[in-house]
């Protein structure tokens, strides 16, 4: 066989020899190898040869079939036009090879609003809300102060795959806010990816800090739909989880936090009810910490919502800022509600799976599936965040893990240039 | 290696292209998918033909099987990368398409993972000169690529 002249390449140590051309590999073959390539080594074989090429778009054209190797999720800028991603594990990082071009929703869409004869001179303003198996929700949202309505804003919501540059538009919502703070502290979630047309969508909005709303919609045949909480109390609610049609809901008022599970199968008639106490010390089966509220330190509950088991957590955390950043107090507890009694349990492992936290939204991954170099420093049992944190006008972002069993937490170094405001994401090709 | 000594009546015959005939045992032609149809469909006295697969992929492919039946658990690692070590590029091209012919599953695995480790993180020009690939795209095509799906990324390790 060829005795080519040994080329040390890699530990491999395969030859490269210039008798054995690699460009009529079969397509079951091809599509094996695929299979064990990640998302981007995956694309970059449509570069090599016309018929490499071919065989990744009829790859690409089963829809799913093929897919890439899964991907530890990346971090994600959220308002640049040129987005930047990095893997925070190896402190990789990538970027677009073209300019994304997120204003699109606006020239596109725009024609479709009554707005659409004053085009011009609009603010408009690109916001990532969060993120579902590679599709990014956007929200271009703009201010109509040039239509003599001071403080309103038109917000145009979209789910955007930037790999396959899909993007599906969601009925406009409008509403009143401040400029400054328009949406920054918003929060949106969804019932599944956008493909599957009975996917709900709800919005939770914060208005001037105290006035919460929350909105629904269907990707296609339910405009934005306004849920009422009159009877629930003159609350707020801090978080929210959606599982198929029902919405569970965490208030924040004063230390009798509770959860509202509202069901939204039918828009016309939604129902709610209370399901437990979350913060009430004379109440049976608190768990929560007693945690010493520092100066300069502030509590947040994440509404977490396992589409797999059906299970409801809660990921209560601690922040401060202070000047001396070596001395973050950073804390995370995790709560599972055990539905039988109902009380909150704490929990300190879950198998194989992670936790991903942004400022946006939380979730669970899987770590079986996962491969890769930078796998063998992944960590169960895990919170990995990214947070954002305001003092006084001034805002912070650390990227970390915090280990559940230990307490303690390791930093991630980052590249971003502007990691404020940044979520998981894991691109998907579909 | 191939039992060719092999007396036993339930050895089965495997004819390659280049016409060397193989006798190996039940369990071994069985993890070969394609093989196991076969034998079902024919009388097991006959030489079953492959006229796709030639004596150096086939014996390669017994060296496999029947080496990793002999392995430590705890050794299979070390086996699987000092047989993948061995082959040339070309060979390990020619061994690719073996395999997936006569659809060997534990080498459908290990293989396929071995070609994308060479691939990973490697640059464009560098996969070609690799891979003995001549590029066969004009300077336009090249650029429509790259619009088709905007997410190319940057980031390759040094060639």
């Amino acid at each position: 066989m060829s005795a080519s002249t040994a080329n040390i390449i890699s530990s491999m140590s395969f030859r490269s020899s210039s008798n054995s051309n690699w460009s009529d590999l079969p397509s079951d073959v091809m599509e094996l190898i695929l299979q064990k390539l990640t998302l981007m080594d995956y694309l970059k074989c449509r570069e090599i040869c016309q018929s490499w090429q071919n065989m990744v778009r009829d790859a690409l054209s089963t829809k799913g079939k093929c897919p890439p190797k899964p991907h530890f999720p990346f971090i994600i800028e959220p308002t640049r036009t040129i987005p930047f991603l990095v893997n925070p594990i190896n402190g990789k990082y990538y970027s677009f090879a073209t300019e994304l071009n997120y204003g699109l929703s606006l020239e596109r869409f725009i024609g479709e609003e009554t707005l659409c004869s004053q085009k011009t001179n609009i603010q408009h303003y690109v916001n990532v809300f969060t993120s579902v198996e590679g599709w990014l929700i956007i929200q271009d949202y703009f201010n109509a102060r040039r239509w003599k309505e001071k403080d309103r804003f038109f917000g145009l919501i979209c789910f955007y795959n930037p790999v396959s540059k899909a993007m599906i538009k969601l009925p406009t919502l409008c509403f009143t806010a401040f400029e400054d703070d328009a949406y920054e502290s918003s929060k949106v979630v969804m019932s599944s990816k956008p493909d599957c047309k009975d996917s709900i969508i709800v919005i939770l909005l914060y208005q001037y800090w105290t006035d919460y709303k929350l909105f629904f919609c269907k990707v296609r045949g339910l405009p934005w739909t306004k849920i009422e909480t009159q009877h629930c109390g003159d609350i707020g609610f801090s978080d929210i989880a959606i599982h198929g049609s029902k919405l569970y809901a965490i208030t924040n008022v004063g230390c009798s936090e509770y959860v509202v599970v509202f069901n939204l199968s039918n828009p016309n008639a939604v129902t709610s009810e209370r399901i437990v106490m979350v913060q009430d010390p004379k109440e049976q089966g608190f768990t929560f910490p007693h945690w010493e509220i520092e100066d300069c330190a502030y509590e947040k509950s994440f509404l977490l919502m396992d589409s797999t088991s059906g299970d409801l957590f809660i990921v209560h955390c601690m922040l401060r800022y202070d000047e001396d950043f070596e001395n973050w107090p950073l804390k995370f507890a995790v709560y599972k509600l055990d539905k039988s009694v109902p009380r909150w349990l704490k929990i300190e492992r879950f198998d194989d799976k992670i936790l991903l936290l942004d400022d946006k939204g939380i979730q669970f991954i899987s770590t079986t599936n996962l491969d890769g170099p930078c796998m063998e420093s992944i960590q169960t049992n895990c919170v990995y965040f990214t947070l954002t944190t305001q003092i006084s006008k001034e805002i912070f972002n650390d990227i970390g893990v915090f280990t559940l069993s230990d307490k303690k937490i390791q930093w991630l170094e980052c590249s971003l240039a502007y990691k404020v405001g940044s979520v998981w994401f894991t691109p998907s090709l579909w | 290696m191939a039992e060719k000594a092999s007396e036993s009546s339930n050895s089965i015959s495997l004819n390659t292209v280049d016409g060397k005939i193989f006798k190996v045992s039940p369990t071994i032609a069985n993890q070969m998918q394609t093989i196991q149809s076969l034998i079902k469909a024919y009388d097991s006295s006959r030489v079953i033909s492959l006229p796709h697969v030639n004596a150096f992929h086939l014996s390669k492919i017994i060296e496999y099987l029947e080496g990793k039946s002999a392995t430590t658990v705890s050794a299979v690692k070390e086996f699987e990368a000092q047989f993948m070590k061995d082959l040339s590029l070309k060979q390990l091209k020619g061994l690719l398409i073996a395999v997936g012919y006569l659809k060997v599953n534990e080498l459908l695995e290990l293989m396929p993972k071995t070609v994308a480790k060479l691939i990973e993180n490697k640059s464009v020009e560098f996969l070609r000169k690799f891979f003995g690939i001549v590029n066969d795209f004009t300077p336009s095509e090249e650029a429509k690529i790259r619009e088709e799906i905007a997410w190319a990324f940057d980031g390759v390790d040094e060639d």
